[in-house]
This record gives C-alpha cells, sequence and structure tokens, in this order.
C-alpha cells in the first residue's frame, strides 16, 4: 500500500466516524455535576428577570447585592418612628450624589493607580465591576426613597461599597491593626482576599498572554526561564513591566506556567500577608497557606512529586476537617476541590500509578504516607485496607484496585464531616494503645517467631503492622541472641549521624528490658505527626513509676523502629522553594551586612538567609564577608584570616542559579551552651543533578550570637 | 459568545455557559473517545464522565489552549474505561490468534463502520499501542498539529513525528497482511 492509498483509506474512515452516534444531553451532566455537592448561588438581580434556570451571576455581586439589600430591607415599620424625626436629614439631592460619583471616581483611580493599570484592564476586575454595579444601583434615583427608612444611609451603604474596592495589599493592611479574629471572621477575609487575587490573576495573565510572542524567549538551558523577564526588564513592554512590580504587592508573581510553554502570574504570600499569623484564625492562614502551593494537579497529573503530594494532601484534609464553617462556598470549596483532584490523582490515576501491573515504588511510598494521617482520616480508612491488600500479593494491581470507587472515598469524607467516621483505633498500623504485663509468655513468643522469620527475609517487612511494642521487646530480645542484624533494623538513624557502628555501640550497650520491669506501654494518644512521620512512645514500667520512655518512629514502610534522633528536640527549617522575592531579599542583607559587619541584624535570622549570604559573597569572591560568618574558635578548624582571605575566587559557583530549595535539620544534641550543628540541604536546579547527587549538604552552626558556617560547608 | 468567555463564565458559575461549552465540543469528545477504543455504546457514559470530569478541572484552566485540556482528559477517561473493561494492550497477540480474528465486529460498530475496509482500518489502529495510536488518532481524525499533538500527549515534537512515522508503518503492514480490500465506493 503507497502512501497516497493509506491518506485515501484514513479520509474515508474519517467520514465514516461522522456516523458516530450521540444521543448526548448537556442537562444530563449539569444534573449530575449538580448532584455531586458543587454548590451555585442564586440570582439576586435588580434588574432583569433570569433567562433560563442554570442562570447565575458570580458570587461578588451577590455578596454585595445582599449586603445593599440587608441594609435597606431592615427598615421596617417598626422603625417608622425612629425615622420620622430625620426625614429631612435622608433626603439626598443631585448635588449629593454628584459628590459621591467624583468621590467614587477618585477611589477608583486611586486603585488603578497602585495597580498601574489601564482604564480597560481595570476594568475588567471582576471586584471592581460588582462594585460599579451596586454603586450605580445605590445612587439610582429610584432609591433614594428608600433610604428614609433604611437603618444604613446612603453614606454607610457607600462606605461599604468603598471597602469593595481595596486591594489585598489595603486589607492585609487593615486586617494587620485590627484584633485577633474569630473563625468566621477570618475565614470571610481569606475568601475575600482570595477572590481579590483570583479577580487580579486573571487580568494579568490576559496581559502577559496579549504579549507572549514577545515575551516567550526560552533562557540559556532551552526552556522558559521567569529570571530572563527580570534580568531583561528594560527591553520588555510597560504592561509586562508593571505586573512584574505592581504585582507582587497584591501577591501575585510571575513564573513559569505548568505546562513550561508560557508565563503566568501565580499567588506566594507577601512577608506582610504571613505576618497575619496570630491575628487570622489557624484555619484561615492555613488556607491561604494552601492557596499558595496550588494547583496540585495539571490536566490530570501530579504537579509535586508522588511523596511531597501526599503530604500535601494530609494537610489540606487536616485544615478542611478542622474547620467548623460550611465547605460548600468560597475558598474552602476551592480547597475542597484541590482535595479531590489531589487524592483521585494521587490514588485512582491508574495510567500514571500502575506499571507492568504492578503499583509503582513512587505511588507504594505516597500511600504509606497516607497510611500514617493521625487523627480522624477518611485517607487513611480509605487506604489502609486497599495498602494491605496489594501488598499482600507484591503490589499487583489486581481486581481490589481495579474496582475502587472515588465516591467511596468521598463518603468517607463526609462521614468525617458530620463527625461519624471513628477514629481509627485498630487498622493494623499499630496505631493503638496497649499495655502488656512483663513478663509475658504470650508477646515472647510471638517475638521468637519474628526472629525465625527475620533469617527468611532480606528486608524488614515481615515486620509491618507489629506493634511498637512487641517490637521493643523484639529489640530486647535479639540483644540477648546477639542477632545485631535484628538489632540494626530496628534502630531509625538519623541524617548526618555519621557511623551507624556508633550509633549502634551506644544503643546496644542499654539494657531497655530489665529485672524490674513490671509492664510496658504505648499510648496512642502521646504520639504524633511531624513532617508526615509518625512518633511515639514506649513506657517501660515498674509498677507505677516510669523507667524510661523510649521513643519509636513509624519508618516509610510502616515498621516501628526505635527512633535514635528524638533524644533531643529538633530544631528544623522546612523544606522552602528559593525564589525571587527570597534572592532578592538575601542580597539586601549581604549588602547591609557587608558594610559594616554588623552581627545584631543576622542574630534572629534563619539559617537559609545566612547561608544565602555566605553563599552570595562566595558568587561575588567576597572572601572578607564569607570569613566574618564562619564559625571560629579553638575546636574549630577554620584557618586564620590571612590564610582564608589567600584562597582563590571565582570558581563559578552561584547559588541563584545552582539551587532551587533549602531545608535544614539539627543533626546534633544541643550544648549545654545552647549551640548545636545542623546540615542545610539545597536542592539543585534540573540541570545540575546528576545520578549521584540531586542536593548538597552544607553545614552550619546555632550559635547565641546566630546562624554561622563550617569552614568548608559543602559536603 | 465567544469560547473564552463561556469558560470564564463557567468558572464563575454560570452553568448554562458550562452547557453551551459542552454543545459546542461533545462531538469532538464522543468522537475521539471512539478513535480511542471505547465501544460504541459505551461512548455516551465515556462521554458524560469527560465533562463531569472537566468541570472538576476548570478552575485550573487559565487562558491555555481549551481543546488541549479536552483532548488530555478524554484520553485520561477512555483509559480509566479501558482499566475497567480489561482492555489493555497485550490482547493484541490473543486477538490474532482468535480464530475469529478479521470477523465481522459486534453490531453496534457494524452499523457504524458499514464498510468492511473501515472496520479493517478501525481494528487496526486500536491494535497500535496506544503510544503509536494516539498520535495517528489525533493527526489524521482531530487534525491536531504536531504541536498540538505534543501538548496533549506531553511528548515532544521529534518524538510525536517518530511516532506518527512508526504508526504508518505498522498500519500500512498491518493492512498489507489483510490484502489491503479496496475501497468498493
Amino acid at each position: 500500500m503507497d502512501d497516497k492509498q493509506f491518506e485515501q483509506h484514513m479520509k474515508l474512515l474519517k467520514k465514516s466516524y461522522d456516523r458516530v452516534p450521540s444521543k448526548f444531553n448537556a442537562d444530563d451532566v449539569l444534573r449530575k455535576i449538580e448532584n455531586e455537592g458543587k454548590q451555585q448561588i442564586e440570582v439576586m438581580s435588580f434588574s432583569k428577570p433570569v433567562a433560563t434556570k442554570w442562570q447565575k451571576v458570580s458570587v461578588w455581586a451577590v455578596s454585595l447585592a445582599s449586603v445593599f439589600l440587608i441594609g435597606l430591607l431592615s427598615a421596617s415599620f417598626i422603625n417608622e418612628g425612629k425615622n420620622q424625626g430625620n426625614d429631612s436629614d435622608t433626603e439626598y439631592d443631585a448635588n449629593d450624589i454628584k459628590k459621591l460619583e467624583e468621590d467614587y471616581q477618585k477611589e477608583r483611580e486611586k486603585r488603578q493607580k497602585i495597580l498601574g493599570l489601564t482604564n480597560n484592564q481595570f476594568d475588567q476586575l471582576a471586584f471592581v465591576k460588582a462594585a460599579d454595579q451596586i454603586f450605580a444601583g445605590a445612587i439610582h434615583p429610584d432609591r433614594m426613597e428608600t433610604y428614609r427608612y433604611s437603618n444604613l444611609t446612603l453614606e454607610e451603604n457607600y462606605q461599604e461599597i468603598i471597602k469593595n474596592l481595596r486591594l489585598p495589599s489595603e486589607m492585609v493592611e487593615i486586617a494587620l491593626r485590627a484584633d485577633n479574629n474569630n473563625e468566621q471572621y477570618s475565614i470571610e477575609f481569606a475568601d475575600d482576599l482570595n477572590r481579590k487575587i483570583d479577580d487580579l490573576k486573571f487580568v494579568f495573565d490576559g496581559i502577559i498572554l496579549d504579549h507572549s510572542k514577545i515575551i516567550n524567549k526560552v533562557g540559556t538551558n532551552g526552556e522558559l526561564d521567569v529570571n530572563y523577564l527580570y534580568g531583561n526588564r528594560s527591553q520588555l513592554p510597560e504592561d509586562i513591566v508593571n505586573v512584574l512590580d505592581k504585582g507582587t504587592k497584591q501577591g501575585l508573581f510571575v513564573e513559569v506556567a505548568p505546562d513550561g510553554n508560557n508565563f503566568e502570574a501565580n499567588f506566594q504570600m507577601t512577608s506582610s500577608m504571613r505576618d497575619l499569623e496570630g491575628k487570622l484564625d489557624e484555619n484561615a492562614m492555613d488556607m491561604l497557606e494552601i492557596k499558595e502551593l496550588a494547583p496540585f494537579t495539571y490536566g490530570g497529573e501530579l504537579i509535586y512529586d508522588t511523596q511531597q503530594s501526599a503530604y500535601y494532601l494530609q494537610r489540606i484534609e487536616g485544615t478542611l476537617l478542622k474547620s467548623n464553617l460550611d465547605l460548600g462556598h468560597g475558598t474552602l470549596a476551592s480547597i475542597k476541590a484541590y482535595y479531590e483532584d489531589l487524592a483521585y490523582t494521587l490514588i485512582f490515576n491508574s495510567t500514571q500509578i500502575i506499571e507492568n501491573q504492578k503499583v509503582k515504588d513512587e505511588y507504594q511510598q505516597a500511600w504509606n504516607i497516607l497510611r500514617l494521617t493521625p487523627g480522624t482520616s477518611p485517607i487513611r480508612s480509605f487506604i489502609s485496607p486497599l495498602i494491605d491488600s496489594l501488598s499482600e500479593s507484591g503490589w499487583v494491581a489486581k481486581e481490589t484496585y481495579q474496582n475502587l470507587d472515588f465516591e467511596d472515598l468521598m463518603e468517607l469524607f463526609h462521614q468525617a464531616e458530620i463527625g461519624e467516621l471513628e477514629e481509627l483505633k485498630n487498622y493494623g498500623t499499630g496505631l493503638h494503645s496497649e499495655t502488656i504485663n512483663w513478663p509475658n509468655s504470650n508477646i515472647q513468643q510471638k517475638v521468637h517467631g519474628y526472629l525465625k522469620s527475620s533469617g527468611q527475609s532480606d528486608d524488614s517487612s515481615y515486620l509491618v503492622d507489629v506493634s511498637p511494642v512487641e517490637i521493643l521487646v523484639l529489640y530486647d530480645y535479639a540483644q540477648q541472641k546477639y542477632t545485631p542484624e535484628i538489632n540494626y533494623t530496628l534502630l531509625s538513624p538519623y541524617e548526618g549521624s555519621g557511623n551507624m557502628d556508633e550509633i549502634m555501640n551506644a544503643w546496644l550497650q542499654r539494657v531497655l528490658i530489665n529485672e524490674k520491669v513490671t509492664s510496658i506501654r504505648y499510648l496512642d494518644e502521646k504520639s504524633f505527626e511531624q513532617n508526615g512521620r509518625l512518633y511515639g512512645h514506649v513506657d517501660i514500667m515498674n509498677e507505677d513509676r516510669l523507667i524510661h520512655s523510649i521513643p519509636m518512629v513509624l519508618n516509610e514502610i510502616g515498621v516501628w523502629q526505635i527512633d535514635t534522633n528524638s533524644i533531643f528536640p529538633k530544631y528544623s527549617e522546612s523544606l522552602i522553594v528559593i525564589d525571587t522575592e527570597i534572592i532578592n531579599s538575601i542580597q539586601s542583607l549581604y549588602k547591609q551586612f557587608k558594610n559594616d559587619y554588623d552581627y545584631s541584624i543576622l542574630k534572629e535570622e534563619s539559617a537559609l538567609t545566612v547561608a544565602g549570604i555566605y553563599l552570595e559573597a562566595w558568587a561575588q569572591g567576597d572572601l572578607d564577608t564569607q570569613y566574618e560568618l564562619l564559625v571560629k574558635g579553638e575546636n574549630y578548624i577554620t584557618p586564620p584570616r590571612e590564610e582564608f582571605l589567600s584562597y582563590p575566587t571565582g570558581d563559578g559557583l552561584d547559588w541563584k542559579k545552582q539551587f532551587n530549595s533549602f531545608e535544614l535539620n539539627q543533626t546534633e544534641a544541643t550544648d549545654v551552651n545552647g549551640e548545636f550543628n545542623g546540615v542545610a540541604w539545597f536542592g539543585l536546579q534540573d540541570e545540575f543533578v546528576t545520578e549521584d547527587e540531586s542536593k548538597k549538604g552544607f553545614q552550619m552552626r546555632k550559635t547565641l550570637d546566630g546562624w554561622r558556617v563550617h569552614f568548608m560547608p559543602f559536603q | 459568545m465567544g469560547e473564552l468567555e463561556l469558560i470564564e463564565k463557567a468558572q464563575q458559575g454560570d452553568m448554562s455557559a458550562y452547557g453551551e461549552l459542552m454543545n459546542l465540543h461533545h462531538r469532538t469528545v464522543e468522537k475521539f473517545a471512539f478513535q480511542c477504543g471505547v465501544k460504541a455504546d459505551d461512548v455516551q457514559d465515556v462521554t458524560q464522565e469527560v465533562f463531569i470530569k472537566l468541570y472538576r478541572f476548570l478552575h485550573q484552566f487559565h487562558r491555555e489552549r481549551f481543546t488541549t485540556w479536552l483532548y488530555k482528559i478524554t484520553l485520561n477517561t477512555a483509559r480509566d474505561y479501558y482499566r475497567k473493561e480489561n482492555k489493555e494492550r497485550d490482547k493484541e497477540s490473543k486477538l490474532q490468534h482468535e480464530p475469529n480474528y478479521g470477523a465481522p465486529v459486534k453490531s453496534s460498530e457494524a452499523r457504524l463502520l458499514v464498510f468492511e475496509e473501515d472496520r479493517e482500518l478501525h481494528q487496526a489502529i486500536q491494535l497500535l499501542e496506544e503510544k503509536y495510536r494516539i498520535p495517528i488518532v489525533l493527526y489524521y481524525f482531530q487534525e491536531l498539529t504536531y504541536e498540538q499533538i505534543g501538548e496533549v500527549m506531553n511528548i515532544p515534537l521529534a518524538t510525536v513525528k517518530t511516532r506518527l512515522l512508526r504508526s504508518k508503518e505498522q498500519l500500512k503492514s498491518a493492512l498489507a497482511r489483510k490484502g489491503g480490500v479496496e475501497y468498493g465506493r
């Protein structure tokens, strides 16, 4: 068959496909969507009657209109007596209206100037359009009479309308000056803030799209790079420079879109927004932080890696279930949608999850993280039996997985919302309180069995679902039987711990269960979740007296281990993306510090900031500043200043280009002076990642004067 | 009303706008789903599912090409459909050895694809591995450009071209093996 014949066949088949029957009915789909619980708000329009039963308007017009209506309608004949004496005060003439119109125009122009938008662009903002509509209604001649009977004067209504013109930056400033707020107020504030940010994003994205042909120029790595925009501002259209400059104050930063083909404006909390912590209810802050992280999926695929996605899913679930408010409206409804998308993509999206008929390793790990979700958790309730079933068959995606129904998870969520999902106590993860008398022949027999099983397996998966008490007994038994390889698997080392043998030796010296022990217990209510891991304690008791409490941690595969890291409280700085705001802030502090080396400005700064200043000095070839930040003293190998200053510079390291994230963990116990060592991990940008390395360790020390850097900090 | 405007209104909760959007695009979804291998009798259920899912993801849409989204979601929904109907790709060898391979398809497909050569070509396309089947469907039957195909499948342009070339060769070989029935119309 030649090409021509082939093309002809394909054309004819294409025509035949026009006969694919269609019985599609949009109303059926709309009904199903409604039944899924998506709530809409009915039209409350002053003007024209609704065209069809599906006609709705945006939430903005409704909420503003309701404020206005309530103000008007609250006037009643009960108040007649009060208003009668004030008739002359509530009559408005043309001059009054003109004054308000002029004032309203000034208020608009003020915001337009702050945003740097053209008239056309500013008019597109949904919250501005809505305020305009309500204002027009408020000063309409037909309305004037009603103010005579209203509890709210025209001026008071006007002030309410003006509030809705306020930009996000203004809203935040006002909220910072206010007292601490209850949940209802905080959530409404967060809702309004989110909606205005979304409206601004829509307009900014439109501006970016209009200029995409000019600005979509790839960087040196062949991909779009937002640093290119910042670095070439003088060559960009004014509109784009405006978005770059003015957007940040409102919480909108230009980034590369998930598809990598365009730029877009995305929400990131400004430092003022972060200062709302303590002013707003915790749930409202959570909502803002979740919005900052969103989206979590794109086109049905995960944006973050599977493990990070699992942590975020846990967090979103926690925020939704903590809230006492209706999840059907506003930002909470959006967050519920994120939860559904993410849960669906992480658990049900078989094309991404299954390979060669098995659940991929990264999804197994992610699901095991979800299994550790503490408290009342629909996700945990859903995923635990699935993991139990699949792990029995080596994670082969058999019928159990194929018959999964997303609606079952949603039903569990609904039960949790109404308080009917009991906290899981016995789902095979050891998550239940337990006290055993000691000695205990039953447990000892079980443990003997575990020890025998260990010889038949290379890994510790046979210990999945074994309780923390039994794990501790096994550890003790393994010590007695001198099987250190078992002890090894039951100890959880910490990052930067160095020699595992040292840890082993330290622990093997310890006798955990001696002849004085009368009981051993694990109390679930004392367990806690941190960074996606579940931590607890096994208490060794003599009658009512606690002999010692052994810290335990549930590892990634669901086996309890002794947590050698938890013998001291840990300091950590969670994973943070190094973005333009952070870079700018660090560069500014670097300039400030290098002027006079005033250490007081660094004393309260985070490890990331100090590390960033050190690295900025490195990139600038500024050995003096680097030296100032090194930890010094007789216990350290830092060379003398003169020697350090003789070292060559210009090795090409530029942390801003090389690193994209930062996190830090304390690695040793805090000493008597309150100081400790930590290791920071800088995530590498994609082009610097190798088979061996995706991040670089950087050694630091927290002193009483703030963070310092160890000599030769990169590991 | 333009498509972007419909989407914007739908994102703000205007269900009639979403209804109009569905009416604009449901034929595309129906045909693409069938071309991806969904049985004729199941096309309506899959199409409904696509639009319900699309609504769920609608808040993520920000001025990208809407049809790219539509194709992606239809493709994912069709894949879920395969999973449920147990239609993995390794049934290719099973079908080839079936005694009734090449025999008339089920009645609904037969009503739809009247000519035997249409049915043969449709079957041959369905027997391609997905990574070869989808580009050829998108190119010939949905008339997408290489770039658009790359966006839907999240693969580079060069890969799109390579896969199209290979799928054409495979189809031509498969049809040649069948005897290459000439079209009788």
